[in-house]
């Protein structure tokens, strides 16, 4: 008896001390990141990696790296490793458009992240619908890129198949600043400013639409140059028109000096914008008068997101130099996509890619459509235009030389 | 083989009285003769209880360095697991000053339906059934939000994407956010509002 007890004992032991030693060793896989051989896979991306608008652009550009590595070392797609090319796009559309059709003519590339501007996302769209090479903006909030110009009609037409996003669109971040403003702040004046841009000028429509529609009065408009640094004079006419704040259809780079000079006239009233003032450069730059500023921002804060949790930790793990910034999750999702839309077609196909690359760009590009997964940013998902179906948005206020979540929605229409 | 079929061991030989051990055992017999000068059926013993030992040690090591158990995954966030779906609204009759909105709200966890307002001091909200409301996991609730129009005075007549503010409690956090439910709300919401508000101005609420 005490044998067979000393064999069941040693037997039991035995086997958790291999269960344990198995669940040990999982973590010294793929150190190398070498990923599964077989076949390269490059993922493109465009954003502004130098200039103004640099600290939104590199943290794409690293959360789609970290993307690209993580895919690797687990071996995401069996027999594929991936690459990233990056390229500066300075926010420029002709810049933008250059860089696509460079990324199209590598035939390794099967995917693009990016951009961040609106404006270089539509002189991209065509470069890639022709080459039906896949590309997902995290950044881009214009609704026009997905449902056609005529989208405010309700006439939506979605221009190209090969367009996707996963950032929200400026159609409902502007009418829900709109909401909070007049109807929990209580703010009834307000003075419009854009930058004329395709992301600036948009926005502020939204804004201002859904702000008269609720009852609210827009005391002043004015456009300025995007890379101007004085705004004096539009400041002066901000103060002399009694308005309770600013609404800024623009990017920070201009954004933080304008909120700062009509503050230096001695109004005391908030700037707000949307996502593109959602930067810490914007406090940056605008300093102590950023205090009581308001950006909204699409996607809900992502330190209250479970699903962000990874990505931060392993984010700061990996040592960027740079924070991740608004868009970093969204970048990471994109990236993630167009893995998930390469795995997809590699199942499909035996496991591997179609050897001739116009074919692999389409079954890719067709791929994306039906890709689903949970994602930094929560659920990651398309719907027929191409628009994220997640549609949470927030808005943040700088407090102490920070941005604070204020309040967040979901559209759920 | 098994224990009761076992031999029993022979006459054991005396061993006498054990030798002192000195430092270094090298004056005494090496560990190798003293282990082969025990009974047979010491040495056995002895065997099964170092055996039994390492196991035991073996068994504490990987029982103290094994990774403790996976913490339960935590409950989402009520806002992140809980949807809104418009159903519609029923247009006020004549000379009503109320309407009802239609909702399901779906919780994938299960969550508790704690407040539903508005930003319009001229709109009183109620909710049917009471709240708090209970929202059972993954399973659609009818929730039906009683408008009453006590003034008209700034009302939102003609709003693009007008929202409701939910509050939504569960095991985590009690949260407040914006449900905007989209065009259609919007433009039936702005139908009622107008029938009530519009027709005939002085004669409607707080007018």
């Amino acid at each position: 008896m005490r044998h067979r007890s000393l064999l069941i004992l040693t037997t039991a032991v035995t086997a958790g001390a291999l269960t344990l030693s198995a669940c040990g060793s999982r973590d010294d896989d793929g150190e190398d990141g070498g990923g599964g051989g077989g076949t390269t896979v490059v993922i493109g991306l465009d954003a502004p990696l130098t200039g103004d608008l640099s600290a939104l652009g590199i943290g794409i550009e690293n959360s789609a790296e970290l993307a690209v590595k993580t895919a690797n070392e687990n071996e995401e797609v069996e027999g594929v490793t991936f690459e990233l090319e990056a390229l500066d796009d300075v926010a420029q559309a002709q810049q933008g458009q250059q860089n696509a059709t460079k990324l199209v003519g590598n035939e390794d590339v099967m995917g693009v992240v990016g951009p961040l501007n609106s404006d270089v996302g539509q002189s991209m769209q065509k470069v890639f619908a022709d080459a039906d090479l896949v590309q997902v903006s995290p950044a881009n909030t214009n609704p026009a890129l997905t449902q056609g110009e005529n989208w405010q009609s309700g006439d939506k037409d979605r221009p190209f198949d090969t367009y996707f996003r996963t950032s929200t669109t400026d159609a409902i971040q502007g009418p829900f600043a709109a909401q909070y403003l007049y109807n929990e702040e209580k703010l009834t004046k307000v003075f419009v400013i854009d930058d004329k841009k395709t992301y600036g000028a948009g926005l502020a429509g939204t804004f201002a639409k859904e702000f008269k529609n609720l009852g609210g009065k827009v005391v002043g408009t004015d456009h300025v140059n995007p890379d101007d640094k004085d705004f004096s004079a539009v400041a002066t006419k901000v103060k002399n028109s009694g308005a309770d704040f600013v609404y800024y259809g623009g990017e920070y780079p201009a954004g933080a000096p304008l909120a700062a000079q009509v503050k230096e006239t001695g109004a005391k009233i908030p700037t707000v914008g949307g996502d593109a003032l959602f930067s810490g450069e914007y406090i940056s730059l605008a300093k102590k008068n950023a205090e009581g500023d308001i950006a909204s921002a699409v996607g809900a804060p992502l330190e209250q997101l479970d699903t962000a949790k990874q990505f931060i930790k392993n984010y700061e793990a990996a040592g960027y130099k740079d924070a991740y910034e608004a868009y970093g999750g969204y970048s990471y999702d994109s990236t993630w996509a167009i893995i998930q839309a390469v795995k997809a077609v590699v199942e499909e196909n035996d496991g591997e890619l179609p050897g001739d690359t116009d074919e692999a760009r389409l079954a890719i590009t067709e791929a994306m459509q039906g890709v689903s997964f949970e994602g930094v940013t929560g659920s990651v998902a398309f719907d027929e235009y191409g628009d994220t179906t997640n549609k949470q948005l927030s808005l943040y206020q700088v407090q102490d030389g920070k941005h604070v979540p204020l309040t967040s929605g979901e559209f759920e229409g | 083989m098994s224990a009761p079929t076992r031999p029993e061991p022979g006459p054991e030989r005396d061993a006498g009285p054990p030798a002192e051990i000195l430092g270094g055992g090298s004056a005494g017999p090496r560990l190798r003769e003293r282990w082969t000068a025990l009974p047979a059926r010491h040495r056995r013993l002895a065997a099964a209880g170092a055996g039994l030992a390492a196991l035991a040690v073996l068994g504490a090591y990987a029982l103290a360095t094994r990774p403790g158990p996976a913490p339960p995954a935590a409950v989402p966030y009520p806002i992140h697991s809980t949807e809104f779906s418009f159903l519609g609204i029923d247009p006020p009759e004549a000379g009503d000053s109320g309407f009802d909105a239609r909702l399901t709200a779906t919780s994938k966890t299960g969550a508790s339906l704690e407040g539903v307002t508005q930003g319009y001091s001229g709109l009183k909200l109620s909710v049917h059934p009471a709240l708090p409301l209970r929202l059972p996991a993954d399973q659609p609730t009818r929730v039906t939000v009683r408008f009453k129009v006590v003034r008209c005075t700034g009302l939102p007549l003609n709003a693009g994407l007008p929202s409701l503010h939910v509050t939504l409690r569960n095991t985590r956090a009690i949260q407040d956010y914006s449900s905007i439910p989209g065009g259609t709300y919007a433009a039936e919401l702005s139908r009622a509002l107008r029938t009530i508000c519009e027709p005939a101005a002085e004669a409607a609420p707080g007018a």
